[in-house]
């Protein structure tokens, strides 16, 4: 054993005035009384042997010299053998998924995952570091590395489940950057081992389990979409998956907007899936919400009810700016919720949520920035700058993952002529004729142009069915909600409750240091405590005459 | 000796206490005329019986009524009020003397001297006879028979004057030499802390034993029956000089006073079995309650 302070030993020389002064007290006082009667009736009582009176005064005496040792002991700082052991770290990681809120008895599965790891901060030595992450996405480091065990704690107080946007690799990517920057670190991770990708956890991980195979019933998706050809409808999909050993029943509610539109009843094998959808006419914002009644009561409540917002059905105003054009008016006439009007020169600012269709003509100034298709412009512009024509042009390439292009059949089409442009370095091809690009831009989130090399009318592009479908991507592209809203269940995988089977499941992590709680604390705090409860005992002992 | 002087005994006390007086359980004979019954019949006013005619009797005492109505000459007896003897007998040992060092209250030994004074007094306004007794070992002081009021002082000196050697207690001693001197029963008032060695019943009894009203004024001290000091202590008897070492813890303590209450109960039980009066009084009691109210309470004045 070691000591940090051994000069503290010499507070040892306080027992010597200690013993002098019970050797002067060791005369009786005197007292006179009127009569010793009465003593001398109870003089049986065992207190008064002479034997007892020495006993009592030596057993003060050591009660006395032990507290002072057991102070002096405190004050030299001892260290335990274990506790000049070789320090730990670690990183401590969480999973907040939202299987890790399946409540299993009185506590959920974070919950016991939190008292878990609030168990093993305080098993910390003084001189053990960790730190702390959640495996949210982006990852959420609650405490770099410390050795104080009050910041740890105070970390730990603050995680909060997140239930979606839960990235393990990620976490474990930025646990083992933390832990290569000491020595002798490790990596636990407090999880449930239900991983919707279980290569994200690599070996170097132990893996502390919380939680036992439940059985559930939940929601793993729930998304309501506009259908292309018909915005003003809603399509809502909900699937509803079942774990456990037996055959659940119960039914399926569908409100809109807090309003019940629908009850299915539902009988779910073990492992089974229910899928069902509704197409319902609903124009303006909604909001839909599943929930599942009548089953019996299961571990995870969260999937137990999905809701999905739907923006209303944007109409996008089309400028077209051209001479009249019977093909392009009767396609902006066929494509459903826009409303066009047709103008033969512009002026004042662009309208940013509007689409301006330049059929052989150019935008005017402060227009650069505009939505905009341009149909063979007459001049150069930011668009670029014509450079001869394009011999015999054929459609010989499309870039049909671009969203302008999705769905377009450009193979058949045949042109009479067409423009070489020479593009900016910004733009991007979509359709190019051996080289010669055909039909380029800047489709993206930050701008949307795009140029048509060629004349509508020579071509007979109008007549086929990539003419409307490419107005309508541009118009699509353009509308702010999105075409499939889905909820915020929890997926299949959570909602299953199912367990990675990596290695031994249940064979949680040692706990840093020795594993007793009791050998967090230094050896002089206990000594210390030993000498206040020996105090405690010398004066209740004192109190009652037991000792002197 | 300001204990008993007679500055304490006030003019508005002397009052109250003209309205007491001395009361006693049995009728004793008498020497002279005073203000209480007696066995005999004799002057007062107090019907006592009728007995028949007899030659020699004085004829004004017959009841000429009863004549009238049956015929026979009737005698009309009347009691005799004469006085009583009242022996106040104050126990003068060393244990009497004894009080805590940091008490500021009177001993047990001036507490006792002034209630004497206060029954003596009470005695001579009830034109008693009264005498006062020291005693320890032995009989230690003997007052002599006062009677009437201007006689207070007299008392008051011989309390004053009490004897300044005190020893041991041995009641049984004291008292049946009191008893056997006494030719005439009457009141017996005993102040005593009672704490004989030998024990108290026989003392008692040989005053008992001999037909004296007797009352015992049992005083004691707070600190006997209620101790506080603590600790390792050798104790020292004030009157035997005996030695013993004991530990007072709160054990030891509780055992003390359990047997000081068997000690109180004990004298009590045995009063009450030889019909004899018994008062407790403690020295931190107030003089005034003492005698106007606890005497009073417990029968023996009225």
């Amino acid at each position: 054993m070691n000591f940090l302070f051994p000069a503290a030993w010499a507070w040892l020389g306080l027992a010597l005035p200690i013993i002098a002064l019970y050797l002067i007290r060791t005369r009786l006082e005197r007292r006179s009384v009127s009569t010793l009667l009465f003593w001398e009736q109870i003089r049986t009582q065992s207190y008064n042997s002479a034997l007892w009176r020495k006993l009592r005064r030596w057993l003060s005496l050591l009660l006395q010299l032990v507290f002072l040792a057991l102070v002096t002991f405190a004050l030299t700082q001892p260290l335990a053998p274990w506790q000049t052991a070789q320090p730990t770290s670690t990183v401590f990681v969480l999973d907040p998924s939202a299987s890790m809120l399946a409540r299993e008895g009185a506590q959920t599965r974070w919950e016991r995952a939190k008292e878990m790891l609030d168990q093993r901060i305080r098993q910390l030595r003084p001189f053990d570091r960790a730190a702390l992450l959640v495996a949210a996405d982006p990852p959420q480091v609650l405490s770099g590395w410390t050795a104080s065990r009050r910041v740890l704690l105070d970390a730990l107080n603050r995680a909060q489940p997140v239930g979606e946007g839960v990235s393990l690799r990620a976490a474990l990517a930025l646990a083992e950057n933390l832990r290569s920057t000491q020595p002798n670190a490790s990596i636990q991770l407090l999880t449930d081992g239900v991983w919707r990708d279980p290569t994200e956890v690599n070996g170097k991980v132990e893996c502390v389990w919380v939680g036992e195979p439940q059985p559930n019933v939940g929601i793993t998706q729930f998304s309501a979409r506009r259908p292309f050809s018909s915005p003003g409808e809603v399509r809502v999909s909900l699937e509803v998956v079942s774990r456990g050993e037996i055959k659940m029943e119960g039914t399926v509610e569908l409100f809109r907007s807090g309003q019940l539109v629908d009850v299915q009843p539902v009988s779910l094998e073990p492992g089974g899936a229910w899928q069902r959808e509704w197409d319902l006419q609903a124009p303006g914002a909604e909001e839909f919400e599943a929930r599942l009644a009548g089953f019996p009561p299961d571990a995870l409540s969260v999937d137990d009810s999905a809701r999905v917002k739907i923006d209303a059905v944007h109409v996008v105003r089309v400028i077209l700016v051209s001479t009249p054009n019977p093909y392009l008016e009767a396609a902006l006439d066929a494509l459903p919720l826009v409303e066009w009007v047709r103008v033969e020169s512009l002026s004042g600012f662009p309208d940013p949520g509007a689409l301006y269709v330049f059929n052989r003509t150019v935008p005017p100034e402060g227009f650069e920035n505009a939505n905009a298709l341009l149909i063979n412009p007459p001049s150069a512009g930011f668009w670029g700058r014509p450079d001869g024509a394009v011999e015999r042009p054929l459609v010989s390439e499309v870039a049909r993952d671009e969203a302008l292009m999705r769905h377009t059949g450009f193979s058949n089409v045949s042109l009479d002529a067409a423009t070489k442009w020479q593009k900016p370095p910004v733009a991007q091809v979509f359709a190019e004729s051996f080289g010669d690009p055909l039909i380029y831009g800047q489709w993206d989130d930050r701008r949307h142009w795009a140029l048509l090399a060629f004349d509508l009318e020579g071509s007979d592009l109008v007549l086929r069915t990539a003419f409307p479908i490419l107005l309508g991507n541009a118009v699509e592209s353009l509308r702010p909600s999105k075409t499939v809203v889905p909820s915020s269940a929890p997926g299949r995988v959570e909602s299953a409750l199912e367990v990675t089977a990596v290695g031994d499941h249940h064979a949680a992590a040692p706990a840093p240091g020795p594993g007793a709680w009791w050998f967090a604390f230094p050896l002089w705090w206990w000594a210390l405590a030993a000498a206040g409860l020996w105090l405690v005992g010398e004066w209740w002992l004192f109190t009652r005459r037991i000792t002197e | 000796m300001p204990a008993v002087s007679s500055d304490l005994f006030d003019s508005a006390f002397l009052s109250r206490l003209e309205r007491l007086r001395l009361q006693v359980r049995r009728v004793f004979a008498g020497a002279r005329r005073a203000e209480r019954r007696s066995r005999r019949t004799g002057s007062s006013l107090e019907f006592a019986d009728y007995r028949d005619y007899a030659p020699g009797d004085d004829p004004r005492r017959i009841d000429w009524n009863i004549y009238g109505r049956i015929g026979r000459l009737m005698m009309k007896l009347t009691e005799e009020e004469e006085d009583l003897r009242v022996a106040i007998l104050v126990d003068c040992s060393a244990s009497m003397h004894w009080r805590p060092a940091d008490a500021n209250r009177p001993s047990k030994f001036d507490l006792s001297r002034k209630v004497a004074a206060a029954l003596g007094y009470l005695a001579l306004h009830g034109m008693d006879h009264v005498e006062m007794w020291f005693f320890d070992t032995t009989l230690r002081g003997e007052s002599g028979l006062f009677r009437g009021r201007p006689a207070f002082h007299q008392i008051l000196r011989f309390l004053r004057n009490a004897p300044d050697s005190p020893g041991g207690t041995r009641l049984e001693d004291s008292l049946e030499r009191f008893g056997k001197r006494q030719r005439r029963r009457g009141l017996a008032i005993v102040a005593s802390d009672c704490l004989d060695p030998a024990g108290y019943e026989r003392g008692l009894l040989a005053l008992a034993g001999r037909h004296f009203d007797l009352h015992l004024l049992h005083v004691m001290d707070p600190a006997e029956w209620e101790p506080t000091e603590r600790g390792d202590l050798l104790l020292r008897d004030c009157e035997g000089g005996g030695e013993l070492a004991v530990t007072a813890g709160p054990g030891l303590l509780r055992a003390y006073r359990d047997e000081v209450r068997r000690f109180r109960e004990g004298l009590r039980t045995w009063c009450s079995r030889h019909q004899a009066g018994y008062s407790f009084i403690s020295t931190d009691a107030e003089f005034d309650d003492i005698v106007l109210r606890m005497f009073r309470r417990e029968g023996l004045v009225q």
